[in-house]
């Protein structure tokens, strides 16, 4: 059973039930009514009657004559006969000395009523005749005498059921009514569900874009508002997760191309080597790639390695001079230098201290100072450092080939090189500003870099400043 | 000889394949980026081309594209091994893969088998007036039949699959025999056999301490 | 089709369920008819039966009359008057001289009277048959007088021209009811007055009034019945009879009814 369905439903029971009550409530009220002054009327014509009879009794009583049952079966047939068949008035005498059924001097009553069913003096009762209703009434008179008048309420249930029946239209009309209009309503206020309800089909069927952009200030409206943040919520989890399986299977694809092309010459050459002794310049070049691929395979896994830590451990950083770092790279890069044409590095001394992880932040401008190394031989390498606000920017700038600005945005990926041929020869990774760029963000921090081809390169760190401890400023 | 294109970018690799396949008979050009490698394709008509898929430029599955209205097959080598790629690549018409890392022989015996199945030859190996017909398992001299046991067969096979180069003498009852060498004095035989047979006395020639060569040349 | 079958069953049992619901009034009525029919109740505005008065009633109006009439000594014929008409009244005799002889006809009249008392259970039987033994034994004489009112006394005394009365009733002529009785006689008899007044209101077509109880704190307490409403006193009582002279003892059974006031001790 649909929504709408079911609230047309309890709409129309309600309706239904609420408007019968009213109305019986409402007709009994107008039926209590027309009988009580129906009564009224009653009542004031039987104590007419009454008073007649008690009247003629004390006439014959005061003329002296003797009050018999003739006399006063006469006078009530005078007086009470009804004049045509239609009247609406019955009655009955009786003499308490000549009771039980056989009592009564004069009676028009019906004979389905026995003695037992009239009411006592001053009462009144409903009865039955046929398909009629009458309401009788008793009166205790002078001398024994007891009177009953019986008046028909037949116009008075006429009345009601004319009353009833104009209310049944009336309620059949206000059902069909009712049925109609909460059709329309329950429809239009189910809609936005059935919307609802589509939309959330259409997005398990993988249409994660659809939004149902349903705006109503109600629960509804509100349902589909947290349904469209939900749908949002849910399509930028599963573009993350799309992003995060491309991403990995795409590192997946470079490391075993980067892992497997080592390992193919290694054993290629080895194998050769084992097999057969080859020309002495063949054996030097078999040992020499071997000798390279090796190498290679090496620094791929210490820096995996280290980038591998780097995912893992939170850092812990801690004050320190930014000059010290500095310093320990430009000396740990001196062979890099070296083997790049004697490349000269030139740093500025600033006193800034920085947090940091002391040997990260060293490899990191270590790796900074090594790529500018190999991007411009022999040329000049400038560090310099400078704090603006809360941080710190330490730049590392070369005069080297450049990268292209397509590719500015891809270096950061691992095992992304500018131009591979080149970068095997120098033995690079693939990995090393992939690393830096792991390094800056685990110190909070990132890795812009501005370079334009054949100027040069300028990689910036940025770092969270930090104060100087008090006791090494003392010393 | 079969004209045989190596595509690969890291050099190490390609050399190697270059110097293996040379030794086994072929005439190999290398080329190291995929722009270089199709210049190639529409320059010369090659018997095979060994593509790498990860290329600069031009990849493997591009390259393909160049190669198929050619008619020339394909041996895809790739670091990758994952289904996917393995049946990408094969959908696409390359006629076997090949996955880093290899091991020589088996690269050569796949080019081999490639040749073979296309027609284009990979059946003889010739070495001065002696041809040794690998289909058919002849051996010819100046035309005319030697008979050779299975076993000399397949020495002569190594030895001419490595012209030029010392074979050791344990690698060799490896290749031929199997398992570990028991003693050496059946493969010095078999080598006295062949000498006789093929009348090259002088052209299997004995390395002190190693083993023994085929002479170029 | 499981679905669609349940859909369609509650779409019914929906449609069913108003029906009824819509048909309360009919049940609500058909309810409170039930408990109409048949249920006794006391009427709003009862009917009150009138009071009636002394005048009411032929014989007492006729008493109050004669009272008032001979109150006024009213003799005479109808002249006018500052408070009316004033009738002329004039009253029976009541001794014998003044009487007319009685024949056989008023005799059996007067017998008739006295048996009707004695049917109606006022007058004893004894008290009947004492009577009756004493008028054959003296021969007793009677006689009667009428006044204007229409009353009728009859009187009939022991032997010719003696002054004792054996027996003495009043009678209104129209209604034949008897108002006063005295019986004079040699011998006295047991008499039940609680049943003689009731009966004898009866008698006289009375009980109408409808208040009739026993004057306490009065004389007549216990030989006399009053009525409020019609102002009225009924007394029936015997005993010895002082007021008769001569040596002999006598007793007597009297009957009384007249207008009579009774004074409110408060």
């Amino acid at each position: 059973m649909r929504f709408s369905e079911k609230l047309v439903c309890t709409i129309l029971l309600v309706v239904v039930t609420f408007f019968a009550l009213g109305g019986s409530a409402l007709l009994y009220g107008d039926f209590r009514d027309r009988l009580s002054a129906s009564a009224v009327q009653e009542q004031n014509r039987h104590s007419m009657v009454c008073y007649t009879l008690e009247n003629e009794i004390l006439t014959l009583h005061r003329q002296g004559e003797a009050v018999t049952g003739e006399v006063l079966e006469n006078f009530c047939a005078e007086l009470l006969e009804p004049q045509d068949p239609n009247s609406v008035q019955l009655a009955a005498l009786y003499h308490t000395e000549r009771a039980d059924g056989e009592g009564a001097v004069y009676s028009s009553l019906p004979a389905v009523w026995g003695t037992n069913d009239l009411p006592g003096s001053g009462q009144d009762v409903v009865l039955r005749s046929g398909e009629s209703l009458w309401r009788v009434y008793g009166t205790d008179l002078l001398d024994g005498w007891t009177l009953y008048t019986a008046y028909d309420l037949s116009e008075v249930f006429a009345a009601r059921s004319r009353s009833l029946r104009r209310f049944l239209l009336l309620e059949a009309a206000v059902v069909i009514g009712a049925a109609v209009a909460a059709l329309l309503f329950s429809r239009r206020l189910t809609r936005p569900l059935a919307l609802l309800n589509q939309a959330s089909r259409r997005i398990a069927e993988g249409d994660y874009a659809l939004r149902t952009g349903l705006r109503t200030d109600d629960e509804i409206g509100q349902l589909s508002e947290s349904f469209d943040t939900m749908a949002a919520a849910v399509q930028d989890k599963v573009a993350a997760l799309e992003l995060s399986v491309q991403q990995r299977e795409d590192f997946m694809g470079a490391f075993t191309h980067e892992l497997k092309t080592p390992m193919t010459g290694i054993l290629g050459y080895a194998d050769l080597l084992r097999r057969m002794q080859p020309d002495p310049e063949e054996q030097r070049e078999a040992a020499g790639a071997i000798y390279h691929e090796a190498h290679r395979l090496e620094s791929l896994s210490v820096k995996l390695l280290q980038l591998l830590h780097l995912d893992e451990e939170e850092l812990a950083l801690e004050p320190l001079p930014l000059d010290k770092a500095v310093e320990r790279a430009v000396h740990a890069a001196r062979p890099a230098l070296v083997q790049n044409g004697g490349a000269v590095v030139e740093t500025f001394p600033t006193g800034l201290w920085v947090m940091g992880d002391a040997d990260l932040l060293c490899d990191l401008v270590l790796n900074l100072i090594t790529n500018a190394a190999k991007a411009g031989p022999g040329g000049t390498i400038t560090v310099t450092a400078q704090q603006a606000g809360k941080t710190v920017l330490l730049r590392v700038r070369d005069h080297g080939c450049g990268i292209p600005a397509d590719q500015l945005a891809r270096v950061t990926e691992p095992f992304y090189m500018v131009d591979k041929s080149r970068a095997r020869k120098q033995g690079g990774s693939g990995l090393g500003l992939a690393l830096c760029s792991r390094i800056a963000q685990a110190h909070g921090g990132t890795l812009p870099i501005e370079s334009e081809p054949g100027k040069g390169t300028a990689v910036t760190i940025t770092l969270q400043a930090a104060c100087q401890p008090e006791e090494e400023g003392a010393q | 000889m079969n004209r045989i294109l190596i595509v690969e970018d890291e050099t190490t690799i390609s050399r190697l394949i270059e110097v293996s396949l040379k030794r086994a008979g072929y005439d190999c050009t290398v080329a190291n980026d995929g722009v270089t490698a199709a210049d190639l394709i529409e320059a010369n008509d090659f018997d095979l081309a060994l593509l790498d898929i990860m290329l600069p430029g031009l990849d493997g599955y591009d390259l393909l594209e160049y190669l198929r209205p050619m008619g020339t097959p394909v041996i895809f080598l790739t670091a990758k091994s994952s289904v996917k790629d393995r049946v990408k690549g094969l959908s696409l018409g390359a006629d076997d893969y090949l996955i880093k890392p290899f091991d020589v022989e088996e690269l050569i015996a796949r080019v081999e088998a490639v040749l073979r199945r296309t027609g284009r030859g990979g059946q003889t190996l010739t070495a001065f007036d002696v041809t040794l017909d690998l289909s058919e398992r002849r051996v010819t001299r100046a035309g005319q039949d030697v008979d050779l046991t299975p076993r000399e067969f397949a020495l002569l096979e190594q030895l001419m699959r490595n012209r030029g180069a010392a074979l050791y003498r344990d690698v060799l009852y490896e290749r031929v025999w199997g398992g570990e060498m028991a003693d050496t004095r059946t493969l010095d035989l078999h080598i006295q056999r062949l000498r006789k047979k093929l009348d090259w006395h002088d052209k299997i020639e004995t390395v002190y301490r190693v083993g023994y060569r085929l002479k170029k040349e | 089709m499981k679905l669609k079958a349940k859909r369609g069953l509650l779409l019914a049992v929906c449609a069913a369920a108003i029906v009824p619901l819509a048909a309360i009034p009919l049940g609500w009525f058909a309810l409170t008819d039930a408990a109409l029919v048949g249920q006794r109740q006391n009427q709003e505005t009862p009917y009150t039966s009138l009071v009636p008065t002394g005048n009411d009633y032929y014989l007492l109006r006729q008493l109050n009359t004669r009272v008032k009439l001979a109150e006024r000594g009213a003799t005479g014929p109808l002249y006018d008057s500052e408070s009316g008409m004033e009738g002329m009244y004039l009253s029976g005799a009541t001794y014998a001289e003044g009487m007319i002889y009685a024949d056989s006809d008023m005799q059996a009249y007067q017998d008739e009277v006295l048996k009707t008392l004695v049917d109606g259970g006022v007058l004893p039987q004894a008290w009947y048959d004492q009577v009756k033994e004493e008028i054959d034994y003296w021969a007793g004489s009677t006689y009667y007088s009428t006044d204007t009112l229409g009353f009728v006394r009859l009187m009939t005394f022991v032997g010719e021209s003696s002054s004792t009365c054996l027996l003495n009733m009043e009678v209104d002529s129209l209604t034949g009811k008897v108002v006063a009785l005295w019986i004079s006689a040699e011998q006295g008899h047991e008499i039940d007055p609680t049943a003689a007044l009731p009966a004898w209101v009866e008698l006289n077509e009375l009980d109408g009034l409808g208040d009739w109880s026993v004057p306490v704190g009065t004389d007549y307490e216990e030989s006399g019945l009053y009525s409020e409403n019609g102002q009225v006193l009924m007394t029936c009582a015997a005993g010895d009879d002082n007021y008769t002279t001569g040596g002999q003892r006598r007793f007597y059974f009297s009957l009384m009814l007249g207008p009579y006031t009774r004074e409110v001790s408060q």
